[in-house]
This record gives structure tokens, C-alpha cells and sequence, in this order.
């Protein structure tokens, strides 16, 4: 079967099972009786197997057959074993990787990590069989225990024969007449092919079918042998019955996987062997479950409950969302210029029209954003794992919380953000929480204490990461930026504690006397702020030392649109996102100070740094300047963390929602542009990254 | 006349592979089902005369849905998707009333043979 055409499909399914399969396995950890949790596990790690099989990935295949194994173990045992956590986690892990493999079209291959995996999943259940059976039988009666005991643990299947299958069913089942005089018994033999998949339950079925027809008196294997899945490829019945050879025959021969089937008249019996044999093997079957603990709690396959309206949703690739967000994109901008050319020629209804299209193109645009919208939980749900990995290996304590996780933001935000907030909270358990015989130096639970949360301001979204740790002590701060020469010592010195703290996300700065393989390098601060940045949001640090420390990611819900102000500088026109404008003010020209060649506004009681737009981006002030000097100009208060600034405008035209378009890798190189944009006149205009812009001042 | 299937897997990957295992022959698929309790509706409102049956699925596991349909209509022709290592929940449904069963990973021609064989 041409299995291509399902790969995508395939790494959707099972990237998402996997990753459904890992938060419950957290969960677990937490709460080993979880019984809903054990079983969505099991179900998770199933399907996964299922799908790989069906693909032929046989490296994923032989990982997840063994994992779904020894869920089932615990399934039984309605207990999780926290011991077999990091196994699981590290199958994950190489599940994850194999998976992606896939995605990116490559070929998996059963390494040798993956082999010491299955093995290490073989040996954890057996364990568990043995322990559960050990469980099983304390948990009967005492006196018998030393019996059981021996037995139990020999037979593999022991457990999962007597909860799963009820003898007495077949039987009840199986319409069986009594034999008369008008029966015959014929002896059936069958072999199948040697390829078959499931041969012991394919001859369960070639009996079943048979016992549909007449009374079987003998059979080998027996059912037992059956159940446990033993069989060697030849089965053999006797069945008693009023039809003919041929209809036997021919019942069997429609079998799938039935290479050979034999009917041949039964050796008459002397006495009357055939039914001591058959109640026998009735009597077999019956106590054979009886004689093994029959105290297993749990039946195969629990039910969970009904739940009455089940998800309708597609899946689609996510390139085709963004496809569409451009086509989109495109629509709004010759909407743009349509409305543009409907102002200009003045025509009522051609302006009605244009007004209208723009209605229709709004609404579509807003519903290929909502399309796009993806909760945080595919941000979060990886967070426990983190913490809990880091704290391991740095021997800490640490109880996470995490909230907010159904609020829905942006494709490409989820993306932007992944890895800047991973090191947020890998640095929050690596720098900021404790070790616990710190913590109870400190007079703190030995156990810190981690939590994200995220809320909702209408179009923005917070992230705050907050933890319970040794805080950001400000002093060590100045002293290693002092050190390093990171700021010139005199404005270091004007500097209080809470812009201090704002060094850490300068490039090159690292306190961490050490470098540990969690967040000592690789992305620093610097890194998060910049990605945060560059989606429109921004960072907040707040830090108190032994109290602990709080960051703030702002984020846009989107980044696909923004508003922006247009205004000109030296007779171009740019455009400024409204975010980092704070205000503007006209102020008349006699109000500008200078003082040694910079230049002041008084404004809210403090001086305001002047600086001229036209001038920061080295264009030609001069030539452009209107003839006469105007008598006032405007300023546009941007907020930065430091202290905000007023930047000097020509003119401030109007508030345009923008899409933003990427600029290529050469112009995107030029810090201070953010990106193009083509407004409603069908110009191109730069997006400015203003605060950034303002350090050339 | 085309044999009318409902497809019951709580994997869309699979029911999409199962799908299109029949599409383009004699059998038409007259709906899906992603859980037991789905499929029980389903049966009840399309009458299908093919099922093809995922075992472990939530809600309601595949074969106490088999086990349900069969009740409905004895002479319901339920197909159970097996994976490896499922022999003893395929006897299981087997017993349940199920008919014949198919083993993921499986080949478009066996499964229809399978199928075929159940409607001579």
C-alpha cells in the first residue's frame, strides 16, 4: 500500500498522541492511581503503535508495542509505577525525535538506544507482571498465597486470561445442539498460512465458526493453549454436527489465512471417549481461570465515561493556514487601495461598494486568525516535564503550577515564544529556586514553588513566570556589569535597582557562576527579550531578593496585523507600531532646549530627550524641511524600559492597521526596520522599530 | 448493490486508511464513528451492513460496542481492527459476535477479501 500520501496525517496524529501520552505519564508520577489517566495512556501509546505499524515504521513499532505493554501491566494492577518515569520520558524523548524525523521526511532506523530501550521496557514488565501477581495474591487469602505464588508468576498471561475473558460466555454463546442420532463427527484439520498475522486468535475464530455448526468434542490446542496464545500453525477439532462434509469444508476453506483444510469422517470411538474428552475440556476450561488469582481488579477494557458530544474538527496543515493568512493579507491590501481610489473619485456608490468589501474582507480575516488560534496548552503541557528534568538534575524540589493554558493566541506566536520560555523557566529552576537546604536556611518550604500563568488583556496576552526563589540580587548585578563594562560606570551609577535588574537581558551578560547544560548558555535573556520584541511584545522583570522573582512576557495575540502610526519624516513616510507610542504632543519650537547639543522638552515634570527622526535614520534633514520653519513640531513620547523619549516628527498622518510583511535577509539585517508594509495608496513603507532606533540617537 | 460500511476507529489516520480501503469498490462508506458509544448511535441511525470495529477506543471500548450492535441486530456483520498483540481482545470480541477480524498493519486486498468473504 502506497502509505506516502498518510505521512503527514501520521505525524499530526501521533505527534499529538505522544504528546497527550507524556502529560498523562506527568500526571501519573504525581498520582499513580489515576485510573482515567492509566487508561488514556494506554490508549495514547496504542494508537501510536497502530498508526506506525500501519505505516511501516517498524522502530517506533517495536517501542510502542513494549510501552503499551507495560501500561497495560499497570492498567491491570490499577497502579502506576513512578519508577518506570524516566524510562517512559526517554521513550518519549525518542519517539519525539523519530516522529520528526518522519516529518522532515527522513528515514528511522532502530538505533541502539532504541533497542536498549525496548529492552529496558521488556525487563520493566516483567517486573510489574510479577509485582502485580505478587499483589494479587497478598491480596487473597493468606493461607493459599504460597500455592499461588509458584504459579502465578510462570504464566505469562495468567492476569490478563482471567480479567479478560469469561469462559462462560463462549460457552452461553456458542448455539450448540446436543448431538442425536442423525450427527456425524468429523475430524477437521487446518493449517494456515504461515504469514498470518494473529494465528492463535485466527484458529480461535476457525473453532468458533465451527462450533457454530456442531459440537466440538476434541480440539488442539486446546482454547486454553489458545488463549495464551499458543500455536504452532495446525489445528485440529472434532466436531459432531448434522452437516455435510462438504458444508464443513467449505466454511472453513472461506476462512482468511486458511492454506489447507482437511474434513475427513472421525475414527469411530470404541466406547464413547468423545464426550469424556469433550467434558474434559469443558472442565479444563472452567477451572483454569479459577485456580489463578481471580481477584484481578480491573476488566480489560475499562469504561470511561459517555461523554455526549465528541470533538468535530478537522485537521489542517498548517502551511495552508498561512498560505491563507497571506492571500488574506493581500486581500486587505487591494481592499486598502480600492477604498483609496473609491475616496478619490468621489462616486457615492463606488465608495458604498468599497465599504462593503471591506466589511466582507474584515470578517474573513478574522476568521482565518481565529483558525490559526492554537491554545497555549501545546506551549505548556511540555513545562512539567522541564521543571521536572532540571530540578532532578540540579537536586531540587520544585511543585509547578500552571494556568491559563486553554487561552488561544496566534500559530505563529506559540512558535516565536517556544524556546524563550522554555529558558524562562528552565532559568526560574536553575537560578532562581533553591536547593532545599537553602530554602530551609531561608526559612522556605523545602519544596519551591513555580508558576505560570496566563491571562488575557483584551488583544494582548501575559505570561507571567513566577517563582519562589532566591530573587535577583542587584548588587551582584552592578557589580558584574560593572566588571564586564557592560554599561559605562556613570550611568550605572544613576541607574536604581529596578533598571539594574534589566541588565541581565543585555547581550554577553551571565551571572550564573557556573555553566550547566540547563540555561548557563545557549539562549540568554538577551535572546528572550529580542524574540519577544520582535513579535511586538515585551518583557518585565520584577525581583525582590528571598522573595523571588516574577518575568512578564506581553504578547500580542497576533502577529499577523498590527496597528501603526503613519508619519513623515524628511518627506517619507513611515510607519511606527502603536505599541511603543506612549503619546504624541505638538510642542511649539520655542519649548525645544538645547544643551550642549542635545535637546529637552520640559514634560510631566522631568526633561524629555528630543531627538529628530529624519536625523536618527541619516536622512537628508535639511532639503526636506518645508520652507518656513514651522512654529511647532511633533513629538511622539516612545516608551522604553530605560526612560522614555520624544522622537521629532514632520507630521503624523493617520492610524493604519498594517499587515506586517518580513522584510529579506538583507534589509532584515538593518536594526530598526521590523518589517514593510504596503499601505492603502499601494506605496511600501518601513515599520520601524523606534525604541530601538532611539540608541543611535 | 453496494454493501453501506461504518467505519468505528477513534484515530482519524485510520479512518482515513480504511476509507480508503473502500473507496472505489463495491462497498460505500455510509459514516465514522470515533468511539463506541458514537458507533452505537451510528449503527442505530444508518443500519450499516458492514462495521469495521477499533478495539481500544475511549468512551466505550470496541468490543462491548460490538457486543451492543450484536444485541440490536444478531445478524450484524461487525469486523474488528486488531494490532498485534491483541489476540486475547480479539477472541474476546470474537465471543462478543464480532465475525472475522483484520491485524494493523494491513493490505488494502485482504482486508476487502476479509470483508467479501462475510457477504457471499
Amino acid at each position: 500500500m502506497d502509505t506516502s500520501k498518510y505521512r503527514a496525517l501520521f505525524v499530526s496524529e501521533a505527534a499529538e498522541n505522544l504528546r497527550l501520552f507524556e502529560k498523562d505519564i506527568l500526571e501519573l508520577e504525581r498520582s499513580p492511581t489515576n485510573r482515567d489517566a492509566i487508561d488514556r495512556a494506554f490508549r495514547e501509546i496504542h494508537s501510536i503503535k497502530g498508526m506506525s505499524a500501519s505505516m511501516g515504521f517498524e522502530p517506533i513499532v517495536d517501542i510502542a508495542h513494549k510501552m503499551e505493554d507495560l501500561m497495560d501491566q499497570f492498567r491491570r494492577a490499577v497502579r502506576f509505577d513512578p519508577g518506570v518515569a524516566d524510562l517512559l520520558t526517554n521513550c518519549i524523548d525518542t519517539l519525539g525525535a523519530m516522529i520528526q524525523t518522519i516529518e522532515q521526511g527522513g528515514k528511522i532506523e532502530a538505533t541502539a538506544v532504541a533497542h536498549a530501550l525496548v529492552d529496558a521496557l521488556t525487563q520493566a514488565a516483567d517486573l510489574s507482571r510479577v509485582r502485580i501477581a505478587a499483589a494479587a495474591v497478598s491480596a487473597s487469602d493468606a493461607t493459599t498465597t504460597k500455592e499461588f505464588r509458584a504459579e502465578v508468576p510462570s504464566h505469562k498471561d495468567a492476569v490478563k486470561e482471567t480479567s479478560s475473558l469469561g469462559v462462560s460466555e463462549s460457552s452461553r454463546q456458542i448455539p450448540a445442539p446436543a448431538p442425536d442420532d442423525d450427527s456425524t463427527t468429523f475430524r477437521v484439520e487446518v493449517r494456515l498460512r504461515s504469514g498470518c498475522a494473529a494465528p492463535a486468535a485466527r484458529a480461535f475464530l476457525i473453532q468458533h465458526r465451527l462450533a457454530g455448526l456442531g459440537e466440538i468434542t476434541d480440539l488442539s490446542p486446546s482454547l486454553e493453549s489458545l488463549r495464551a496464545g499458543q500455536f504452532r500453525g495446525l489445528l485440529t477439532a472434532e466436531i459432531s454436527t448434522e452437516r455435510t462434509q462438504h458444508e464443513i469444508e467449505s466454511a472453513v476453506r472461506g476462512i482468511h489465512d486458511v492454506e489447507i483444510a482437511v474434513v475427513s469422517p472421525a475414527p469411530v470411538p470404541v466406547t464413547a471417549p468423545a464426550s469424556a474428552t469433550a467434558s474434559a475440556t469443558a472442565t479444563a476450561t472452567a477451572s483454569a481461570p479459577a485456580a489463578a488469582p481471580v481477584s484481578a481488579p480491573t476488566p480489560a477494557l475499562a469504561q470511561t465515561p459517555v461523554s455526549p458530544t465528541p470533538d468535530r474538527s478537522i485537521r489542517v496543515r498548517t502551511e495552508i493556514l498561512d498560505r491563507l493568512l497571506d492571500a488574506v493579507g493581500e486581500l486587505l491590501i487591494a481592499q486598502g487601495r480600492l477604498r483609496e481610489l473609491a475616496r478619490r473619485t468621489q462616486s457615492l456608490p463606488f465608495e458604498e461598494a468599497a465599504d462593503r468589501l471591506d466589511v466582507v474582507s474584515r470578517d474573513i480575516n478574522d476568521q482565518v486568525r481565529a483558525l490559526r488560534m492554537v491554545p497555549l496548552s501545546t506551549l505548556f503541557d511540555r513545562l512539567p516535564r522541564v521543571v521536572r528534568d532540571v530540578a532532578r538534575r540540579r537536586e531540587k524540589q520544585v511543585e509547578i503550577q500552571v494556568a491559563g493554558a486553554d487561552i488561544e493566541v496566534d500559530r505563529s506566536i506559540v512558535d516565536a515564544i517556544d524556546s524563550p520560555l522554555l529558558h524562562v523557566v528552565r532559568n526560574a529552576v536553575d537560578h532562581g529556586v533553591e536547593a532545599a537546604p537553602a530554602r530551609r536556611a531561608a526559612q522556605k518550604s523545602p519544596e519551591g514553588c513555580l508558576s505560570i500563568d496566563a491571562h488575557r488583556l483584551r488583544d494582548q496576552v501575559l505570561i507571567t513566570v513566577s517563582d519562589d526563589g532566591a530573587g535577583i540580587d542587584p548588587n551582584v548585578i552592578r557589580s558584574v556589569a560593572r566588571a564586564r563594562g557592560i554599561v559605562p560606570d556613570e550611568r550605572l551609577e544613576k541607574m536604581d535597582d529596578e533598571e539594574i535588574i534589566y541588565l541581565v537581558c543585555m547581550p554577553g551578560f551571565s551571572t550564573a557562576a557556573t555553566v550547566t547544560d540547563t540555561s548557563g548558555r545557549g539562549v540568554g535573556m538577551d535572546i528572550v527579550r529580542a524574540s519577544v520584541e520582535a513579535i511586538g511584545g515585551s518583557l518585565e522583570i520584577v525581583s525582590r531578593v528571598g522573595l523571588g522573582t516574577t518575568i512578564r512576557l506581553r504578547l500580542p495575540l497576533t502577529v499577523a496585523t498590527i496597528r501603526v502610526l503613519l508619519v513623515r519624516a524628511a518627506g517619507e513616510t513611515f510607519a511606527i507600531p502603536l505599541g511603543s507610542v506612549g503619546a504624541s504632543l505638538l510642542v511649539p519650537v520655542t519649548e525645544i532646549e538645547r544643551n550642549r547639543g542635545n535637546a529637552f522638552v520640559r514634560h510631566g515634570g522631568g526633561l524629555l530627550p528630543v531627538v529628530n527622526l529624519a536625523r536618527i535614520l541619516g536622512l537628508d534633514v535639511q532639503s526636506a524641511a518645508t520652507p518656513e520653519t514651522p512654529a511647532s513640531t511633533y513629538l511622539l513620547l516612545i516608551e522604553r524600559e530605560t526612560a522614555p523619549i520624544g522622537v521629532a516628527v514632520d507630521e503624523i498622518l493617520r492610524q493604519e492597521e498594517v499587515v506586517v510583511k518580513p522584510l529579506g535577509s538583507l534589509l532584515g539585517r538593518i536594526d530598526g526596520l521590523s518589517g514593510a508594509t504596503i499601505l492603502g495608496t499601494g506605496r511600501p513603507t518601513f515599520i520601524l522599530d523606534v525604541p530601538k532606533l532611539s540608541r543611535y540617537a | 448493490m453496494s454493501k453501506r460500511v461504518l467505519i468505528v476507529d477513534d484515530s482519524v489516520f485510520m479512518r482515513n486508511m480504511i476509507r480508503d480501503v473502500f473507496n472505489g469498490t463495491d462497498f460505500e462508506v455510509a459514516g465514522e464513528a470515533a468511539n463506541g458509544v458514537e458507533a452505537i448511535e451510528r449503527f442505530r441511525q444508518l443500519s450499516p451492513d458492514l462495521v469495521t470495529m477499533d478495539i481500544v477506543m475511549p468512551h466505550k471500548n470496541g468490543i462491548e460496542a460490538t457486543r451492543e450492535i450484536c444485541t440490536l441486530r444478531p445478524g450484524a456483520v461487525v469486523v474488528m481492527c486488531s494490532a498485534m498483540g491483541q489476540e486475547s481482545l480479539v477472541m474476546e470480541a470474537i465471543n462478543a459476535g464480532a465475525k472475522d477480524f483484520i491485524t494493523k498493519p494491513f493490505r488494502s486486498d485482504e482486508v476487502l477479501k476479509i470483508v467479501r468473504a462475510l457477504f457471499p
